[in-house]
């Protein structure tokens, strides 16, 4: 999984009130940011606005917040900035209204916002999807639930509030389902793989698919082993040549006995019977080939109706094509046929009023003159075609008649002379003729054998291209798995690392921070202990819990495959009775872990004890709030 | 060999159309729909595989009662309309040239007759129709009141412009 390290920096926050008034401008920069003041001069408020604006969805406004209307952050996205604006209000689920520019020039631009829904469907796209792919993160699919991983759901990582409870990694959500934490884990680790989603989609597929065919298959053979026929393509075709061979020899013997009768004829006085067969086979075949040539002569004619009908009504469209062109160009032109706009109605009549030239008849409707007549004489030439053959058609049904009376006739006569007397000749052709009906039904049942045969074949061509299908997707997959184990494995030794080295810096209070050996964190349930508790103080459980976000932080900074956008916000330093000197300890101790980095990365912290050392320096954002000073100001001063 | 076609002549392309403006019913008329209308007006024969609406089932009886003509059937509809279009946009801007039909409109999608009147000419052959063309004609009324758009409107259930990217 190679990215380029994607980061998500605050530039600017820009909170207006409902009158217009600029309660809060503040710039910020890389690296270690404080936000001070007193408690309740609304330290968090600000960090509220910061979760809200990046896309988290925030519902508890406190009244003095509710006073703004919206909230602007100016923000850099894997290198452009990009302005993001949110409403300030009751209820969940607001849009986001994005440009792509600086903030003071989105002020100036009221045109080129674009505002996108918190939710993504089939139809729109959310502002989670653009913000993704301005990060380059994967689409998050999620086929088991349907909620789809957000802006939102990562912020819940990033963002370490104070409603949430020490034991929980996640910021607290109401409806929080374990595969969303697991999946919001596996996104900001740089472990999730969207093509591996896609590959164990295609290999369900393609195993259901298999399993289908595979029964097909049996189905098939099964049936065809029960009925003792062959299975082999080329012994059925063997067969198919033996009979056909065989039916032809009978068909040759077959005609060999009814010549040998006329050889006969001519060598000894014909009997009168033999007299009237002849008669009546030769009516016979004049009969059918009569009837053959009606029944192509009857199809001509409809044929030539139907063509003589489809030129008529072609020659009546280009008269009234032409009869259109000739008074449209009468008519005077008013606009300009291209651009439509209107055109001088001053001109000299012997020039065209569009391109200038002289005018003089023109070659297209001598063209269309042409056709006219081309067709004209196709009608005709067709029209007396159609009436000899109808004429035609006329004798030969007369003839037909004839024809059928005369056999009728004949047939009679014959029966009356033979009276069923049946040679021993016509005994063999007889036989003949139903063995050849025998093999004619035989020819057919191998057809539809070698039909049975080739689905068959195909079927287990099939079933080898798909097993090698499989085969491929499950290679794949695995080697995928075991990458992402890996990198899971060394991303978890990182966080393990930093917390370790952060709960060490800790002031000698708990008595566990002293040694620890071993972490262990389960996003999916939401747990996370050291050396197998986390039955610590109060305090020290904040403690730990900060040491161990800020641990992953730290590893998403270090690490090239993390996903963690380099961007960590931090409002609960002081929770749980911290003491001023712990937590100013542990100010430092991410401040000095921070200054050590090469890669660029944002901290934003809150805090009532900022550290001497790190206090009016310029890691400090604003002034140092109080409760006379608060840090939204609701008149303009 | 059949050398000429009406399809692809731009003239008769306009006859049709000024057909089509003098017998609907309507004011104006979208420039899909009314391509629509010309189609079948050129090929009455493809009217028969219309998915016709439960109410104009008399006049889908009519149509699918015409027999098959291998000198008139298409192999693919949806492409011979899409040949045309150049014919028959360039015969709205003919007709807009003359001042026929109105130019803003037409700039808007939409096909409107201005009180230009038609010379008697033409008016008089433009009411001489088959009967093929007056159930034509029918079907235009008849498909008067169909949406154009969606499901169920007349581009689907013509199945000859795409109607999956209208606007909703």
């Amino acid at each position: 999984m190679t990215q380029n390290r994607p980061y998500l920096f605050l530039n600017r926050l820009v909170v207006v009130t409902h009158t217009g008034v600029i309660a809060y401008d503040e710039t910020f920069h890389l690296g270690v940011n404080i936000i001070r003041g007193v408690n309740s001069s609304g330290k968090s408020t600000i960090a509220n606005f910061i979760f809200f604006a990046l896309g988290g969805n925030f519902e508890n406004w406190t009244t003095e917040a509710l006073k703004c209307r919206e909230v602007f952050a100016e923000v850099n996205i894997n290198g452009a900035v990009v302005t993001l604006r949110r409403y300030i209000g009751e209820g969940s689920n607001k849009p986001m209204n994005i440009f792509w520019g600086a903030y003071e020039a989105s002020r100036k631009n009221a045109i080129e916002w674009q505002t996108y829904p918190y939710r993504q469907t089939a139809q729109t796209t959310s502002y989670t999807n653009i913000l993704f792919k301005a990060l380059n993160f994967p689409e998050v699919k999620n086929t088991d639930t349907d909620s789809n991983i957000t802006m939102h759901q990562l912020l819940r990582l990033m963002y370490i509030d104070q409603d949430t409870p020490t034991q929980s990694l996640f910021r607290f959500e109401r409806f929080d389902l374990p595969l969303t934490r697991q999946t919001i884990a596996e996104v900001l680790l740089g472990v999730y793989d969207d093509t591996l989603y896609t590959q164990r989609l295609n290999l369900r597929t393609a195993q259901k698919l298999q399993e289908d065919k595979k029964r097909q298959y049996e189905h098939l053979n099964r049936l065809f082993s029960r009925s003792g026929t062959e299975t082999n393509l080329e012994a059925i075709q063997a067969q198919i040549e033996d009979t056909r061979q065989e039916y032809n020899s009978n068909e040759e013997k077959i005609v060999e006995l009814k010549a040998t009768q006329r050889v006969r004829t001519n060598t000894r006085t014909a009997t009168n019977s033999e007299v009237l067969q002849q008669a009546l086979s030769s009516t016979k075949s004049a009969l059918k080939t009569t009837q053959e040539q009606a029944d192509q002569l009857e199809f001509d004619v409809f044929d030539s109706r139907q063509f003589i009908k489809t030129l008529e009504k072609r020659v009546y469209d280009l008269n009234n094509s032409l009869l259109t062109r000739k008074t449209l160009g009468e008519l005077p032109l008013t606009h300009c046929p291209q651009c439509l706009s209107l055109l001088d109605a001053n001109h000299p009549e012997s020039i065209c009023l569009l391109c200038k030239q002289p005018l003089t008849e023109d070659a297209e409707k001598a063209n269309a003159k042409r056709l006219l007549v081309e067709m004209e004489l196709q009608i005709k030439e067709s029209e007396g075609l159609l009436e000899e053959k109808e004429k035609q058609l006329l004798d030969l049904r007369g003839q037909l008649v004839v024809l059928q009376q005369r056999v009728r006739l004949e047939q009679k006569q014959l029966d009356a002379a033979i009276s069923n007397v049946q040679s021993t000749r016509d005994d063999r052709i007889d036989a003949l003729l139903i063995r050849q009906g025998e093999l004619t039904r035989q020819l057919e049942y191998l057809a539809e054998q070698i039909k049975i045969v080739s689905v068959l074949k195909q079927l287990k061509s099939e079933l080898e291209e798909l097993a090698a299908t499989i085969k491929g997707l499950q290679l794949e997959i695995e080697d995928k798995e075991a990458r992402q184990r890996a990198n899971f494995d060394k991303a978890m030794r990182k966080i393990k690392e930093y917390t370790l080295q952060i709960l060490k810096a800790d002031l000698d209070r708990q008595e566990e921070f002293k040694n620890p050996r071993n972490l262990e964190i389960d996003f999916m349930k939401d747990v996370f202990t050291l050396d197998g508790g986390n039955n610590f103080s109060a305090s020290s459980k904040t403690y730990f819990k900060n040491a161990v976000l800020f641990a992953i932080f730290f590893a998403g900074v270090e690490l090239d495959y993390f996903r963690y956008p380099r961007f960590i916000l931090c409002d609960n330093m002081e929770d749980n009775g911290m003491e001023k000197i712990r937590t100013q300890n542990f100010q430092k101790a991410i401040t000095d872990i921070s200054n050590g980095l090469k890669n660029p990365h944002q901290i934003i912290f809150t805090t009532s004890m900022v550290n001497d050392d790190l206090n009016n320096t310029p890691l400090c954002i604003g002034r140092e709030y109080s409760s006379n000073d608060k840090s939204l100001r609701m008149k303009s001063q | 060999m059949l050398v000429y076609h009406p399809a692809f002549d731009l003239y008769h392309c306009v006859f049709r159309i000024l057909q089509i403006l003098e017998h609907m019913k309507r004011k104006d008329v979208e420039v899909d729909r009314l391509r629509i209308w010309d189609f079948y007006l050129t090929f009455p024969n493809e009217a028969r595989k219309i998915r016709f609406p439960q109410d104009l089932k008399e006049l889908k009886r009519v149509f699918k009662s015409n027999a098959p003509n291998p000198y008139e059937d298409l192999m693919d509809a949806k492409r011979i309309l899409l040949r045309m279009r150049s014919y028959q946009e360039a015969a709205l801007k003919c007709l807009a040239s003359y001042k026929l039909i109105d130019t803003e409109e037409l700039n808007r999608g939409i096909i409107r007759r201005t009180d230009q009147t038609i010379p008697d000419e033409i008016k008089e052959k433009l009411a001489q129709l088959n009967i093929e063309q007056q159930n034509v004609l029918k079907l235009v009324e008849g498909f008067n009141e169909l949406p154009l758009f969606g499901k169920s409107g007349l581009k689907e259930r013509t199945g000859l412009i795409d109607f999956k990217y209208d606007p909703k």
